[in-house]
């Protein structure tokens, strides 16, 4: 647990000190929230049809504002070559990559909820009702994009094409996620309350689950092998 | 196995493939009697239905491949693993071109959001994203890379087959031919059997080819 929270004081120290995922993330859910907002406005939707539309328009910007950002996450692992000195410090591979997991999952989380507010602003939305349940699927999307993208960030570092094969890896695997996380969200909007016994919530959950363990113990082959 | 077996073997498998082939054929074509509803377009079904057989089994091989490479270390599964990608791509496709020539008929349109149709398009990205691994990844970690992601690929196999139970049958049009015991004729039954075991015996031949050349290829490079 010591060694855990070494790492993610590091990882987070590293973002604070450079503000580099955080403000990208940030400003691509910004201008994602107002370029789509402008669409929409331009569209001349009635209110319920933009509501209709919310969950695709906020899933489209967090995957875009998340991708980009995602690619700064094992940029210094890889300048200098620090996982070599971590490992020899005694940290396992699993630890590693659940540090590296907990800071992106921060990051994400604030750029997806400033993508939702943007959007509340921008569109002016009364989404309060269901602003909690909503944050709570949202959460469960991150998780599971997190956990893979941590997974295939380093995969496409060693790739030609580095960035730019990112998003056609990633997002195909993060399909199961977006579905069952849209489909809720399409739901709460049309006035049903959150059931946590629905197939979708398990569809979330048990990716969730499985991403993540594929992602612990898949990181060593991956990163350091 | 001995090199003589081998041959005997591989041989014999071609063979088998290409007499299942023509006489899935030959059901199709001249024996089972039109769909009542549907017509000669039904048809394509039989293609369809062993294309997805022979992609899952391909996605089978991956998966099984990937797992071994990090048992073994041996350098064949990552060789398996490259042929079983491409074939499965390629059947993949297939399902896909087949599928939407029967949706235009049947729907009039090429491509529909419904689950199955949606689950397996995102199979065959998954699919593209193996090989374009192999194309532009680092020659000495790709072998690692790619059965990272073939391990991450097939997890999503289950949700393909069974999206087509997770939404309700009124949100979806991909008809459960077998499930509502739609094959009244027994030869329609026949003939979806020997298009499956036709499909899938190609799958391993073409695998098996496939094998063969990337060995070759990857001798060529190490001398």
């Amino acid at each position: 647990m010591k060694i855990l929270l070494a790492l993610l004081r590091k990882d987070l120290l590293i973002e604070f000190r450079t503000k580099e995922t955080i403000f990208v993330t940030i400003g691509m859910a910004i201008l994602m929230s107002a370029i789509a907002s402008v669409g929409v406005s331009a569209a001349l939707l009635p209110p319920a049809a933009v509501k209709s539309v919310l969950p695709v328009l906020l899933t489209l910007s967090f995957l875009l504002s998340s991708t980009i950002s995602m690619t700064r996450t094992y940029e210094y692992e890889y300048q200098d070559r620090p996982l070599q000195g971590l490992l020899m410090s005694g940290a396992t591979p699993q630890l590693v990559f659940v540090s590296k997991f907990l800071t992106n999952f921060l990051t994400m989380s604030v750029g997806t909820l400033t993508t939702l507010l943007g959007f509340v602003f921008f569109l002016n939305l009364s989404i309060a009702q269901i602003f909690l349940p909503m944050t709570f699927i949202f959460g469960l999307m991150i998780l599971g994009f997190v956990a893979i993208a941590t997974l295939i960030v380093p995969i496409t570092f060693s790739s030609r094409l580095r960035g730019v094969i990112l998003p056609l890896l990633l997002l195909p695997l993060t399909f199961p996620i977006l579905f069952g996380g849209i489909e809720i969200c399409s739901s709460l909007i049309a006035g049903i309350p959150l059931d946590l016994s629905s197939p979708w919530i398990s569809l979330l959950v048990g990716f969730d689950v499985l991403y993540m363990a594929i992602g612990m113990n898949l990181f060593d082959k991956v990163v350091i092998e | 196995m001995k090199p003589s077996l081998f041959k005997k073997a591989e041989t014999a498998l071609h063979l088998l493939s290409i007499a299942l082939g023509l006489y899935a054929l030959y059901l199709v074509f001249m024996v089972v009697p039109n769909e009542r509803v549907m017509g000669p377009v039904q048809r394509i079904f039989y293609f369809h239905v062993g294309a997805a057989m022979a992609t899952y089994c391909s996605v089978g091989l991956i998966f099984l491949s990937a797992l071994l490479h990090f048992a073994t270390r041996n350098r064949f599964w990552d060789t398996l693993s490259v042929a079983a990608a491409e074939v499965g791509l390629l059947f993949c496709a297939v399902v896909m071109a087949t599928g939407m020539i029967w949706g235009h008929a049947a729907w009039n349109t090429w491509f529909r959001w419904e689950p199955r149709l949606v689950s397996f398009l995102v199979l065959m990205l998954i699919l593209i994203g193996i090989n374009l691994l192999r194309i532009f990844g680092d020659k000495g970690k790709v072998a690692n890379h790619a059965a990272a992601f073939a391990i991450l690929a097939a997890v999503n196999v289950p949700l393909v087959i069974w999206s087509i139970d997770l939404l309700p049958q009124s949100a979806q049009l991909h008809p459960k031919v077998v499930q509502d015991q739609g094959l009244k004729d027994p030869s329609f039954v026949k003939a979806m059997l020997f298009g499956m075991l036709a499909m899938v015996s190609l799958q391993f031949s073409l695998v098996f080819v496939r094998t063969k050349v990337e060995s070759v290829l990857r001798l060529k490079d190490s001398i």
